[in-house]
C-alpha cells in the first residue's frame, strides 16, 4: 500500500466514523439556532441537522434568564483550580508509585485502584458531613479540595511513567539531580500527552458536577454552569431551543480546551531523549 | 589484603546503597503524602462511615433514630432477588462492554494517529459524545430507538425487517444500552490510547520499515506490544466504569423493563436517595466494592506489569 | 460492646455535623437571629427554583411580607436548583442530617407525610382558622394532613385534564363533553382514540416518565374504580394496588399500549404538532400551546371508569415550618402569608396553575368560562391528593416501574402484586410502630 492510498483509506474511514459520532453534537448546535417549534418538527428527518430558519433568539432569551457569564466564570474558576492542583499532586504520587522504591508502595497502589471503585453515591452523605464539620459549606474549598487527589489520575500517571526508560532517570541521578528535579526537568517534558489527557478527562468530569454543588452551595454566589442549565428544565413549558443554546454555550469551552491541548499530542520519547 | 579491601568496599557500597534506599524512601513518602492525606480525608474516611452505616438502620430523614442492627442488612441483601438481578445485569454489561469498547477505542485512536489534515476534526468527532450533555444524547437515542417511528426502525423497515421495541423490551433493552454506551464512551478511552501511542518512538517504525515490515506487521509487532501498560490501564478503568454503570440506564430506562437494566449503582441510588434507606444502600455498596475489588485484582494478577 | 462503639462513633459524627452546622447558620444570619429581645427576627426560607414568573411572585410577596412586619420579622429566600431530578430533596436530606434546615421549607405534596412522620416539620393547626381550612380546596387539606394534624398548605393546585385537538374532533364529528355529568368514561375515550388513531396520528399523548407523573396521573384510575393504591391509613398496599379494580385499571392502560393508541416514547411536542388527537396533560402545558398557531385545542374532564366516580389528579408544592426553627411562631406567620388569598391569587394569575383557595378563584373571571372552567371544577370538587404515607417514595417508584412494565407487556397481576409486596415489606421494616 502506498502512502497516498493509505491516506485516502484513512480519510474515508475517518469521515464515515466521524459522522456516526458527531451527529448529536451537530444536532445540538444546529437546534440551538432554530425556532422552538422547528426543533422537534424536524427531528425525524435529515432536516434535523440543517440550520433552517436561522435565529439567535434562543441565545438572547437564555442569556436574559440567567447570569450565564457569571456561572461560566465560576465553573471555569473552580474546575481549573481543581484540575491544575490535581496535575501537581497526582503526577508526583503516580511518579513515586512508578519509579521510586519505598516500603508499602504496592499497598498504596492497590489501595488507589480499589478506591476508584467506591461509588460516589455511597459516600456523598458522609462526605457532606465532613465538609460541613470543616465549616466549608458555601465556600470554594468545598468544591475544590475534596477532588484534588484523584485515584484515576494517579493510576494513569503511574501506568504512563512506568514506560519512561530507567536509563534516563539513572543517568540524571548520577549527575546529582534530586528526584524532584529529575521529575520536573526530565519526566514532565517527556509526558505532555499524559498530562494533557489527565487534564482534559478530569476537566470534563468536573465540568459536569451537579449533585455535589447543590449539596454544598446554597447561595447564588458559587453557582456553577450545570446548575444554571437546570434552570431551563424547571419551567414548564420547557424551551428546548434555550436548552440547546445553553448546552452549546457550555460545551464550547471544553472544545476549545481540547483543541488547545492537541499540541501536546506529539510523540514524546525519542532516541535522542534516551541518550540525553 | 585484597579481600579485606573489597569487603570494605562492599560494606561502604552497601552502606551508601542503604542510605540511598532510605533517602529514596523518604522522597517516595513525601511524593505520595499530599495525595494520600487528601484521599484519606475525603475518600477513605467517608467510605469507612458508609461501611459503618451498613450495620445500621438509618433513614436519612431520621438521623436521630439511627439504630445498630448488626448483619441484618446483609441478611436482607442476600435474600433480595433484585440484588442478584442487578448484580447479574452489571456483570453482563461489563463482560460485553469492556472488550468491545476498548477495541473500538483502540481502533479510533489508530485511525487518528496519523498526519492527516483533518486530524483534529476527527478527534473532536470521536470525543464529542463524551462532552455532549447526556440530556441531548438521551433525547436523540430515545428517538432513534423509538419502537413506533424511530430512525432505526425505519431503516429496518426498508429491509423488510419487522419493527423492534428496543429499550421497551426485556430482551433488547440491555443490548440497546450496551450499544449506545460503547458509542458514547469509546472516545474517552481513545484519548488514553492516543496518549500512549505518542510514547512510541518514531525511530522504531522507521527502523522496521527499512527492515521491510509492512503496516500490519508494525501494528502487530510494535504498536500493540508497546501499548501494554496503557492497555492494562484502559481495561482496568473501563471495567471499573462499566461496573459503575448508572447514567445511561437511569436516563433511558430507569432500570426497566422488568428490572432487566437495573444495575447495582442504580439500586444503591434508589435505596439510598429515593427511598432514604442509607443503611441498606451502604450494605449494597460494601458488597459491590468487594466484588469489584476482587475482579480488578484478578485482572491485575493476570496482567503483570512489564 | 461493639454496638456501643459504633453507635458512639456515628453519634459523634452526627453531632460534629450538627454543631458546626449550627454555627454556620448563625454566622450566616449575622448573629441577629439567636438573640432574644426587640431585635428583628430573621427567617430563612428554601424553595426549589421554578420559572421566572413564579419566582417573581415569591420575591414580591416576601418583599411585601417584610414591609408588613418591618422591625419584627425579616424573611430571606434561597432558591435551590431542582432541575428534573431529586436534587432539592437530597439537599433537604443533607440539611436534616446536619441540622441545618432553614425555618421555612417548601416541599412537594407527597413528601409532607414523609417529613411529618420524621418530625422534620411541625403541625400548624393552631395557626389556621376553620374559615381558612374551608377556603382551601379539599385536596390541599388532604395532602397537607398527616395523622389528623395539618402541616403544610400550598399556594396553588394542579390538575390533569384531557386536551383535545379541535380540528381532529371536528373531522370525525366528535363533541367532547363540557359538563361533569357527561364526562367520558374509559370506554368512550378508547373509542375516540380508536377512531382518530390513523395516518401517523396517535389517539392520545401522555408522558411515561420514570418519575412522579405515573402515580400523579394514574392513581386516579384506581380511585375511580373505588379502590386506591394503599389503604386509608397508608399501612397496607396488598388488596389495594393489586385489587380487582386495580388490575382492571392497569389492564386498560395495557390495552391502549398494545393497540399503539399512544406513542410510548413521544416527542415532547407531539400534540402541539397535531400528531395526537388528545393529550393527558395539565395547565402547565397551556403557555406552550401559543407557539403553535395552527393548533386549536379544547379541554375536557379526566376520563372516569364507567359507573365509577369522576375524579382528577391534584398536588402541589406546599410550605411548612421546620422543626429546627428557633422561631416557629414567626415562621408560621410567614407560611400563612405565603398561602393567603392574595398570594394564591397572585401566583395563579402569574402562571397558568389553578389557585389553592376557593376565594382566589372567585377573583379570576377566566375560570368561569371554558376551557379553564373545567380545571376549576376538577380542582374545587373532585380532585384527590396522592396517598398520604411515609413510605411514599417506595410506593411511587415501584408503582411507576410496574405501570411502565405493564405498558410494554408485563403480566398485570404479577407486576402489581410485586408493588404490594415491596411496599408492605418496606412499611413493616421502616415505619410500623
Amino acid at each position: 500500500m502506498t502512502d497516498r492510498t493509505a491516506k485516502l483509506f484513512l480519510n474515508i474511514a475517518n469521515i464515515i466514523m466521524s459522522l456516526l459520532f458527531i451527529t448529536p453534537l451537530l444536532w445540538m448546535v444546529v437546534s440551538s439556532f432554530k425556532p422552538e417549534t422547528q426543533i422537534f418538527a424536524d427531528l425525524s428527518s435529515l432536516k434535523a441537522l440543517l440550520p433552517l430558519n436561522f435565529t439567535f433568539d434562543n441565545y438572547i432569551a437564555a442569556f436574559d434568564r440567567i447570569p450565564m457569564m457569571k456561572y461560566l466564570f465560576n465553573s471555569l474558576f473552580y474546575v481549573t483550580v481543581t484540575c491544575i492542583s490535581g496535575l501537581v499532586v497526582n503526577s508526583i504520587c503516580g511518579y513515586a508509585l512508578a519509579k521510586l522504591q519505598f516500603k508499602g508502595r504496592e499497598f498504596v497502589l492497590m489501595a488507589v485502584i480499589a478506591l476508584m471503585i467506591v461509588p460516589f453515591e455511597s459516600i456523598l452523605m458522609p462526605m457532606y458531613f465532613i465538609v460541613n464539620s470543616l465549616n466549608w459549606v458555601d465556600t470554594w474549598y468545598a468544591l475544590i479540595v475534596p477532588f484534588v487527589a484523584n485515584c484515576f489520575s494517579i493510576f494513569m500517571f503511574r501506568q504512563f511513567f512506568m514506560d519512561v526508560p530507567n536509563e534516563i532517570l539513572e543517568s540524571a541521578a548520577i549527575d546529582g539531580s534530586s528526584p524532584m528535579k529529575t521529575f520536573i526537568s526530565i519526566v514532565v517534558p517527556l509526558s505532555g500527552p499524559v498530562f494533557a489527557t489527565v487534564f482534559i478527562l478530569d476537566y470534563i468530569n468536573h465540568w459536569g458536577d451537579f449533585m455535589w454543588p447543590i449539596l454544598v452551595t446554597t447561595g447564588e454566589a458559587l453557582r456553577n454552569i450545570q446548575l444554571g442549565i437546570q434552570t431551563f428544565f424547571t419551567l414548564p413549558p420547557v424551551y428546548y431551543g434555550q436548552i440547546m443554546a445553553t448546552l452549546t454555550f457550555t460545551t464550547v469551552p471544553i472544545i476549545i480546551l481540547f483543541l488547545m491541548l492537541q499540541k501536546y499530542y506529539v510523540q514524546g520519547i525519542t532516541s535522542a531523549g534516551i541518550k540525553g | 589484603m585484597q579481600t579485606a579491601w573489597s569487603a570494605d568496599e562492599h560494606k561502604i557500597k552497601q552502606a551508601s546503597l542503604g542510605r540511598q534506599k532510605r533517602r529514596e524512601s523518604v522522597v517516595g513518602y513525601s511524593f505520595i503524602a499530599p495525595s494520600v492525606i487528601l484521599l484519606l480525608v475525603f475518600l477513605v474516611l467517608p467510605f469507612m462511615f458508609a461501611f459503618l452505616f451498613g450495620f445500621t438502620k438509618f433513614n436519612l430523614l431520621r438521623p436521630d433514630k439511627i439504630q445498630f442492627i448488626g448483619l441484618d442488612n446483609y441478611k436482607l441483601l442476600f435474600q433480595d432477588n433484585l440484588f442478584y438481578k442487578s448484580l447479574f445485569n452489571t456483570l453482563y454489561f461489563t463482560v460485553i462492554v469492556v472488550p468491545v469498547q476498548s477495541a473500538v477505542a483502540l481502533m479510533l485512536a489508530l485511525l487518528v494517529n496519523h498526519q492527516l489534515k483533518l486530524r483534529n476534526v476527527y478527534r473532536i468527532a470521536y470525543f464529542s459524545p463524551v462532552v455532549t450533555s447526556m440530556t441531548v444524547i438521551a433525547i436523540l437515542w430515545i428517538s432513534l430507538y423509538n419502537p413506533n417511528e424511530g430512525l432505526i426502525n425505519s431503516a429496518l423497515n426498508f429491509f423488510e425487517i419487522p419493527k423492534q421495541p428496543f429499550l421497551r423490551s426485556s430482551d433488547q433493552a440491555m443490548h440497546s444500552i450496551i450499544f449506545m454506551s460503547v458509542w458514547q464512551a469509546a472516545g474517552y478511552q481513545m484519548m488514553i490510547f492516543l496518549a500512549g501511542l505518542q510514547g512510541i518512538s518514531k525511530d522504531i517504525y522507521e527502523a522496521s520499515s527499512i527492515d521491510g515490515a509492512n503496516r500490519f506487521q508494525q501494528l502487530r509487532f510494535i504498536t500493540i506490544p508497546s501499548l501494554y501498560n496503557v492497555t492494562v490501564f484502559v481495561l482496568t478503568i473501563t471495567t471499573i466504569q462499566a461496573v459503575k454503570l448508572f447514567v445511561q440506564p437511569y436516563i433511558m430506562t430507569n432500570g426497566g423493563p422488568e428490572n432487566t437494566t437495573r444495575t447495582l449503582a442504580l439500586l444503591i441510588y434508589q435505596q439510598g436517595f429515593q427511598f432514604r434507606n442509607a443503611g441498606y444502600a451502604s450494605a449494597i455498596s460494601v458488597i459491590f466494592f468487594l466484588i469489584v475489588v476482587f475482579i480488578s485484582f484478578s485482572m491485575k494478577k493476570f496482567f503483570r506489569d512489564r | 460492646m461493639k454496638k456501643g462503639i459504633i453507635t458512639a462513633i456515628l453519634a459523634a459524627m452526627l453531632i460534629t455535623g450538627c454543631s458546626s452546622g449550627g454555627q454556620t447558620n448563625e454566622a450566616g444570619s449575622e448573629g441577629s437571629s439567636g438573640n432574644a429581645g426587640n431585635e428583628v427576627i430573621e427567617l430563612n426560607f428554601w424553595r426549589p427554583q421554578a420559572g421566572e414568573a413564579e419566582d417573581n411572585v415569591y420575591v414580591k410577596r416576601i418583599e411585601e411580607f417584610n414591609k408588613a412586619y418591618e422591625g419584627k420579622i425579616k424573611m430571606k429566600m434561597e432558591v435551590i436548583t431542582r432541575g428534573n431530578s431529586f436534587a432539592y430533596e437530597d439537599k433537604i436530606n443533607a440539611a436534616v442530617a446536619s441540622n441545618t434546615l432553614p425555618d421555612v421549607i417548601a416541599m412537594d405534596g407527597p413528601n409532607i407525610a414523609n417529613y411529618a412522620a420524621s418530625d422534620i416539620i411541625i403541625p400548624l393547626d393552631e395557626h389556621f382558622t376553620e374559615e381558612d381550612m374551608n377556603d382551601f380546596v379539599p385536596s390541599i387539606v388532604q395532602q397537607g394532613t398527616f395523622k389528623e394534624k395539618f402541616y403544610a398548605p400550598g399556594l396553588n393546585e394542579s390538575s390533569v385534564v384531557l386536551f383535545y385537538n379541535k380540528k381532529i374532533m371536528d373531522q370525525y364529528g366528535i363533541t367532547p363533553p363540557d359538563k361533569m355529568e357527561d364526562a367520558w368514561t374509559w370506554e368512550e375515550w378508547y373509542d375516540v382514540m380508536k377512531t382518530t388513531a390513523k395516518d401517523g396520528v396517535f389517539g392520545t399523548n401522555m408522558i411515561n416518565d420514570k418519575g412522579e407523573w405515573m402515580t400523579y396521573a394514574f392513581e386516579q384510575l384506581w380511585i375511580s374504580g373505588g379502590t386506591d393504591l394503599v389503604n386509608d391509613e397508608g399501612t397496607k398496599a396488598d388488596g389495594f394496588v393489586n385489587s380487582e379494580q386495580g388490575i382492571e385499571a392497569a389492564a386498560f392502560l395495557q390495552k391502549l399500549a398494545n393497540e399503539k393508541l399512544f406513542n410510548i416514547d413521544p416527542k415532547p411536542t407531539e400534540f402541539e404538532e397535531g400528531k395526537a388527537a388528545t393529550k393527558l396533560g395539565g395547565p402547565w402545558n397551556i403557555p406552550g400551546f401559543k407557539n403553535y398557531p395552527d393548533l386549536e385545542w379544547g379541554i375536557t374532564y379526566f376520563p372516569k371508569k364507567a359507573g365509577g366516580a369522576l375524579t382528577a389528579p391534584s398536588g402541589s408544592w406546599a410550605v411548612g415550618v421546620s422543626a429546627d426553627s428557633e422561631h416557629p411562631k414567626e415562621a408560621a406567620e410567614a407560611v400563612k402569608w405565603l398561602t393567603n388569598k392574595d398570594s394564591s391569587t397572585e401566583l395563579a394569575k402569574a402562571i397558568s396553575m389553578p389557585a389553592s383557595r376557593k376565594s382566589a378563584f372567585e377573583s379570576m373571571a377566566e375560570y368561569n368560562e371554558l376551557p379553564l372552567r373545567i380545571i376549576k371544577e376538577q380542582v374545587t370538587t373532585v380532585s384527590n391528593a396522592r396517598p398520604v404515607t411515609p413510605a411514599y417514595p417506595v410506593l411511587t417508584q415501584k408503582f411507576a416501574e410496574a405501570l411502565i412494565d405493564i405498558m410494554v407487556g408485563a403480566d398485570v397481576k404479577k407486576s402489581l402484586d410485586n408493588v404490594a409486596d415491596i411496599y408492605d415489606e418496606e412499611f413493616k421494616r421502616n415505619f410500623a410502630e
